[in-house]
């Protein structure tokens, strides 16, 4: 049985059993900390395998993700204009401490770096460098972009230390409000230009999502 | 990154353009009811543990993550920039919704939650993924697991 959020691909696809649900990409179960929307849609999905008796009927699940509205209390974390990355982030510690602290868990890490070695390294490449750093079996420019994604998470979690955003204004903030947002912009326009290839991958496809482009 | 009604143009221009796997045959196992189901999670979000490897941009594999296990260590390698982060970082189960099913499973809503969930690479195309299907069939089948939820990200 399948969740899906592209309603098209389903009836493309035509699983035997599916459930669509109107939520954004990422959040196929609904909102965060929500767990009675969450179990709803799960049992609803689940359910198909109970009462379904025809293949490629697709569902339609009828509520919305409550937390897709804008959060009218929620103030962007405060910082002051910083010259490069590692100063942002710095500024942003507390942010982020208070989340992990209240969340007992964090989704930074995939670049298996110290975030501030992220931002060291971000930085360097900002300033013109190429990707240098690398890891066993982990390319310069593999971890550069694993370094970004790092960087990127470890934002969201401090936006979220102070009320109940949506995606949409924490992304509003990290793309137009923040250093980080604004290089990585300007850096995915300077990848894009490169003579190395899967750099130009990494600018066309894996740097800045479709909206804040 | 809303959904796909509400998505930028150049996004719903490529999600519209996207090519999707077409069968021959939809197969369709005859209802059974959920009290007798053993649910497995299979997630399309990259998903890696923390003390891991990175998940390849290209990987054909799949990762096992233990039903037991706390979220703390779970982190999203996916490639794609285009979904939103901001739920599972506030909430693991937005993504992967492992609490959720113990919940169903100590309710007997479900016979059981399977002792292994299982996240593939998205990006990866599916034509490639055949053998690691073939493997996580016959781990399924061994581990008694009837019923599998596939969950995109």
């Amino acid at each position: 049985m399948v969740i899906g959020l592209v309603k098209l691909h389903l009836e493309k696809i035509q699983p035997p059993r599916a459930l669509f649900v109107p939520f954004e990409f990422g959040r196929p179960v609904g909102a965060p900390d929500d767990s009675d929307l969450q179990l709803e849609v799960l049992t609803q999905a689940l359910n198909l395998i109970e009462t379904q008796t025809e293949a490629g009927t697709i569902v339609e699940f009828d509520k919305e993700d409550p937390r897709a509205t804008p959060d009218p209390e929620w103030i962007p974390p405060a910082i002051e204009a910083a010259d490069n990355i590692a100063a942002e982030v710095l500024a942003l510690k507390p942010n982020y401490q208070r989340q992990c602290v209240d969340k007992s868990r964090t989704a930074v890490g995939v670049s298996k770096l110290k975030i501030a070695d992220a931002a060291d390294l971000f930085d360097t490449i900002a300033a013109g460098e190429a990707p240098s750093i690398t890891r066993e079996g982990i390319s310069a420019n593999v971890m550069m972009r694993l370094a970004m994604d790092d960087l990127k998470a470890y934002y969201i979690e401090a936006a979220l230390a102070d009320g109940t955003p949506s995606s949409r204004q924490i992304y509003d903030w990290l793309w137009d409000d923040t250093l980080l947002g604004r290089q990585i912009k300007e850096l995915r326009v300077r990848f894009m230009e490169s003579n190395d290839n899967k750099l130009e991958k990494i600018g066309t496809s894996y740097c800045v999502p479709h909206r804040w482009r | 990154m809303p959904k796909l009604s509400d998505v930028v143009a150049s996004q719903r221009e490529h999600l519209e353009a996207l090519e999707c796997p077409v069968f021959e045959h939809t197969a369709l196992v005859p209802p059974r009811p959920l009290n007798e189901c053993k649910v497995a999670l299979i997630s399309s979000a990259g998903l890696m543990s923390r003390h891991d490897d990175n998940v390849p941009g290209n990987s054909a594999d799949y990762r096992s993550f233990a039903n037991a296990s706390t979220d703390r260590d779970l982190l999203v390698n996916h490639v794609s920039v285009n979904f939103d982060r901001t739920g599972f970082a506030e909430d693991a189960n937005t993504l992967f919704p492992r609490e959720r099913l113990r919940q169903l499973s100590d309710d007997d809503v479900i016979s059981a939650a399977a002792t292994e969930h299982y996240s593939f690479m998205g990006a990866t195309n599916p034509d490639n993924m055949r053998d690691a299907v073939t493997r996580l069939v016959a781990q399924l089948k061994e581990n008694r697991v009837n019923t599998v939820c596939l969950l995109p990200a």
